[in-house]
């Protein structure tokens, strides 16, 4: 185990430093921020004092080398379009989000998995076909039209929920819903076909002949055993509804996470704040899978050997 | 045997048990089955695939899966009926009344929880124990069923622990609840030899002790020679013949069971296997009247075969031997089939004719990478291997799993590269052959593999399945191609429009009849067989066993023959080699190998297999192997089989004994393999 944690360790570290790295060399092949930077009106001579400035005429290794320097003291430059460090205006949007996919993955959990489950028990009994077409809807509802749909309904037609913005619990319960649409359909279909598999193997029939009742089967050797299965689904979910589901659900929103500020930044052409937000969900994502993957390895030892 | 005057434990009349079908039709799986089991007693019920008797032990267990229903029938335990009990009423009779053990223990535990946990619950459920008892009962229960370093084992995980562990586990977790009737069904097959012999020795044992009658459920007439009080054959849903162990071994009075023992290598001594013609029938195809009657060679097409089931009943009054067959007072007049003794199989002219020679021939894996988290281990498959195929000859590789069978085979096929080490085939090194000279050999030396299924390829068609090595060979011209190919099916047993059909089409037996029809096709010199009759049922095997020696005697062919079951091996080989952690430790004519094996492992493998010959199960005594097979990454020094050799001397651990002549023609592997041989001649009777 301890092994295994190591090398799992030093896994996620290399994924933080190739990130690092493509992040950094991708952004200076695609643009100049010199021309971002300056007014259409500036001299040539203009742009040599800034890129001197800025360090950008020494060669690319070595501006490589500055640039991971900075990154371990937590400066990621400054913003084009605030004008302020990008570190700190991500960092301020991150609770926002991470509030936002916690709470849309946790639901997603909560009523996903035991449709799936209560389908997979008895495929093709009528609870698995109400799972599996509830599965299916869910999967085929694009979530930002959804989030439209839930304000008119919610918000318009019957005054129940504010439209947008950001506040109490209120606030929260239209986006985690439209959030949690997709993670949670995903979740009861990995969950449907995990159950199915498990009950057709022996150990399952030979847990009944040692005389188990049917709901003590499923919650005592059943459900541990499609653990696994569920957590790496669920960090997954949470990867994309933190990355890309939604961005398009806190503009629909109004939500002031991470997401919403991708898209200021990328209206603005914010190259280095877009980098910052890159790497920093990139960080978040490998190290939240990496301690899925533990989890995983606890639940299931074999994984770890 | 005396029959018990007492209440059976378990009295299932007319069980029926059906599935629902395609297209509305109504598959049985067990077709009105009737039996008695009373306390202590054993009774096997014996049968192929498809035969029911799985079902039949489910329907007991009222686990028959979804859709399954029975649908006929009762089945009581202690006098009382069970079935259609609601599931509570049923879930507090399994485990306690009766237990049910399956035959891949892996699969049946649970994979996330620890054996003693696993156990625990059992005796949670059944018994009213605080938790301090209930870790003293399964630390009693699993000393019980001999489980070495017991207080170790609760707390391991399934997959830590070998096959025979486990299965000895369950066996402990079945017993928890003190049940007065164990099913074990298929019990040992998924184990190897020495272990199965083992878990076999404690499932009588434990009948014994406990008076606990035991229902084995196996199509290995071996196991059931050395095991069984009672016997039931069953055949496609049916009961077809009942009776004690030597009624049916010595008495049958069915033709389906004559055929089967006639089937199975080692059955009094035959030379040439029986067999039954045609195949086990599918559910839902299953003829009507008698369902043996397009097999049979009694029916000889008598219209009540054909027309009317035929009634299960004793030839005489008093008699509990009980037959479904309309003419069996025909059987029992009739003779046991002669014995059709044919030359065996001889090498006599060709025994200077070197075909292969394999010369310290080695394979390392490295397993795991650089990347992977998983630690790098260097496993030894196979270790300084050298030995000589001639002319016309079979050899067979004999060894538990992981002893370096197949891995030796692929090198032999040039399908794996040699660590060191080299394969010389008719004098020229493998390894120095250029592209078409290793084109040319391939054509030399054929495989034929277990799992006809994954063997053929399912989108061609027979014509072109069996004539592709000829097109690999350069046979350039189609129509001879094809020509050649409907000569080989007719070699093997099949028809000609059989060329136009598809691998789906055919059954086990026949595709293993098409694999051989290809490895013959470049009209190779050796056929590597790996396990080539495993995957068949005992009727069927016993066709291709006879194909292969016809094949041999006709071409002059030699075989590489890797098989796990001795009786086969016995039948089929001239000289075998005995393979024990990637090394042979013994290489032996088959002639006196079986009677006297020399190095010690040899010996416990002999004593571990069965013949379906009750009275010599009976004489003999089983050397059982204590401790498992060491991990081949981690090999014991000295002689590898020390950790297990009941013969071990403090030389053992620290001298690698040299395989060295021990005898015509024999070559031993042992520090002290005289020992080995008088413990032999003491102890074991004749296989």
């Amino acid at each position: 185990m301890t092994r295994y944690l190591i090398g799992r360790l030093g896994r996620t570290i290399l994924v933080v430093l190739g990130l690092v790295t493509v992040t950094f060399f991708l952004s200076r092949s695609v643009s100049d921020p010199v021309q971002l930077m300056l007014p259409l009106s500036a001299t040539p001579e203009d742009h040599a004092r800034l890129r001197t400035e800025l360090g950008l005429d020494e060669p690319l290794p070595a501006q490589f080398v500055t640039y991971l320097g900075d990154l371990a003291q937590g400066d990621m430059g400054v913003s084009i379009w605030q004008g302020t460090p990008t570190l700190p205006l991500v960092l301020e949007r991150l609770p926002a989000s991470l509030k936002l996919a916690a709470a849309s993955v946790a639901l997603a959990i909560l009523v996903g998995l035991p449709i799936g489950v209560l389908g997979g028990m008895r495929p093709g009994s009528w609870m698995d076909k109400a799972s599996t077409i509830s599965s299916s809807l869910s999967l085929a509802v694009p979530d930002f039209w959804l989030g439209i749909l839930l304000i008119y309904l919610f918000s318009v037609q019957l005054p129940w929920l504010p439209t947008s913005g950001y506040g109490g619990i209120n606030f929260m319960v239209l986006p985690v819903i439209a959030l949690s649409l997709r993670p949670g359909g995903r979740l009861a279909r990995v969950a449907r076909e995990a159950v199915k598999n498990e009950m057709s193997k022996p150990y399952v029939v030979a847990a009944e002949a040692k005389g188990l009742r049917a709901t003590r089967l499923m919650m005592r050797h059943v459900i541990k055993n499609i653990l696994v299965v569920v957590v790496t689904v669920v960090g997954y979910d949470f990867l994309f509804v933190f990355t890309g589901y939604a961005i398009g659900v806190e503009t629909v929103f109004d939500w002031p996470g991470v997401g919403r500020l991708a898209v200021q930044a990328t209206l603005n052409q914010d190259l280095t704040l877009i980098s910052t937000i890159v790497i920093v969900t990139g960080v978040l994502i490998a190290v939240v899978n990496m301690l899925l993957d533990l989890l995983a390895a606890t639940i299931d030892r074999r994984i770890s050997l | 045997m005396t029959i018990p005057q007492q209440q059976p434990v378990l009295s299932v009349k007319n069980l029926e048990t059906l599935f629902p079908g395609r297209r509305g039709r109504v598959l049985k799986a067990v077709d009105g089955v009737s039996f008695d089991i009373f306390p202590g007693e054993r009774v096997a019920i014996v049968g192929e695939s498809g035969s029911g008797k799985t079902m039949t032990a489910l329907s007991v267990m009222g686990l028959v899966p979804r859709p399954g229903t029975i649908s006929h029938g009762s089945v009581e335990i202690d006098g009382r009926n069970v079935v259609g009990l609601p599931s509570r009423a049923m879930s507090r009779i399994r485990g306690r009344e009766m237990s049910i053990v399956f035959q891949d223990p892996l699969g049946a535990l649970n994979p996330l929880r620890t054996i003693g946990s696993q156990i625990r619950e059992t005796l949670l459920l059944h018994h009213d124990l605080d938790s301090q008892q209930a870790d003293a009962r399964v630390l009693e229960l699993l000393d019980q069923v001999g489980m070495a370093d017991s207080e170790l084992r609760v707390r391991q995980y399934p997959h830590q622990l070998s096959g025979g562990m486990n299965q000895r586990a369950m066996i402990a977790s079945a017993l928890a609840g003190e049940p007065k009737l164990l099913l074990a069904d298929e019990p040992t097959t998924a184990l190897d030899a020495t272990t199965a012999a083992g878990v076999l020795e404690l499932l009588r044992d434990l009948s014994e002790q406990r008076n606990m009658a035991v229902l084995l459920i196996t199509h290995d007439l071996g196991v059931v020679a050395g095991f069984a009080d009672r016997v039931l054959i069953m055949y496609a849903g049916n009961i077809v013949e009942q009776g004690t162990l030597d009624e049916v071994f010595y008495a049958s009075q069915h033709p389906y069971t004559r055929g089967l023992l006639s089937s199975v290598p080692g059955y009094r001594g035959r030379t040439r296997l029986q067999g039954i013609p045609g195949n086990v029938p599918e559910l839902g195809k299953i003829p009507t009247g008698c369902p043996f009657h397009p097999r049979c060679t009694l029916s000889q097409e008598r219209e009540a075969c054909s027309s009317t089931k035929p009634e299960f009943r004793s030839l005489s009054p008093d008699s509990r031997h009980f037959t479904a067959c309309h003419f069996a007072e025909e059987i029992v007049e009739e003779p046991e089939a002669e014995e059709t003794d044919q030359a065996q199989q001889g090498l006599a002219e060709s025994e200077d004719s070197l075909l292969l020679r394999v010369n310290g021939l080695s394979k390392v894996f490295d397993v795991g990478s650089t990347i992977s988290v998983r630690r790098r281990q260097r496993i030894k498959a196979v270790d300084g291997v050298s030995f000589e195929i001639r002319r016309g000859e079979t050899v067979a590789l004999v060894g538990e799993s992981g002893s370096g069978k197949t891995t030796t085979a692929r090198m032999v096929l040039g399908l794996i590269q040699p660590t060191s080490g080299d394969v010389e085939f008719r004098g020229e090194r493998v390894a120095a052959l250029d592209k078409d000279g290793l084109r040319l050999l391939r054509g030399r030396v054929q495989v034929v593999f277990q799992n006809s299924d994954g063997a053929l390829d399912p989108r061609m068609r027979i014509a072109d399945v069996v004539s592709e090595p000829l097109l690999a060979q350069r046979v350039k011209s189609k129509a001879e191609r094809r020509s050649r190919a409907a000569d080989l099916l007719d070699q093997v047993g099949l028809k000609p429009a059989d060329l136009e059909k598809y691998p789906t089409q055919f059954s086990g037996g026949q595709k293993q009849r098409i694999s051989i029809a290809r490895a013959l096709s470049p009209e190779p010199d050796l056929i590597v067989c790996d396990e080539p009759v495993t995957a068949l049922d005992a009727s069927v095997q016993a066709q291709i066993l006879n194909l292969l020696n016809d094949i041999k005697q006709d071409r002059a062919i030699s075989y590489l023959l890797i098989a796990h079951d001795l009786s086969v091996v016995r039948h089929m080989s001239d000289r075998v080699l005995v393979m024990y952690l990637g090394k042979i430790v013994e290489e032996s004519p088959a002639a006196t190998f079986f009677e006297q094996p020399h190095h010690p492992y040899s010996l416990a493998l002999v004593s571990a297999s069965h013949t379906p010959d009750p009275e010599s199960e009976r004489a003999r005594d089983r050397i059982i192997l204590s401790g498992t097979l060491p991990s081949l990454a981690d090999p014991p020094p000295g002689c590898s089989f020390h950790t297990r050799c009941w013969k071990a001397q403090e030389i053992c651990r620290t001298d690698e004994p040299p395989l060295e002549p021990a005898g015509p023609d024999r070559r031993v592997a042992c520090h002290f393999p005289e020992a080995a041989h008088e413990f032999a001649g003491q102890s074991i009777g004749a296989l």
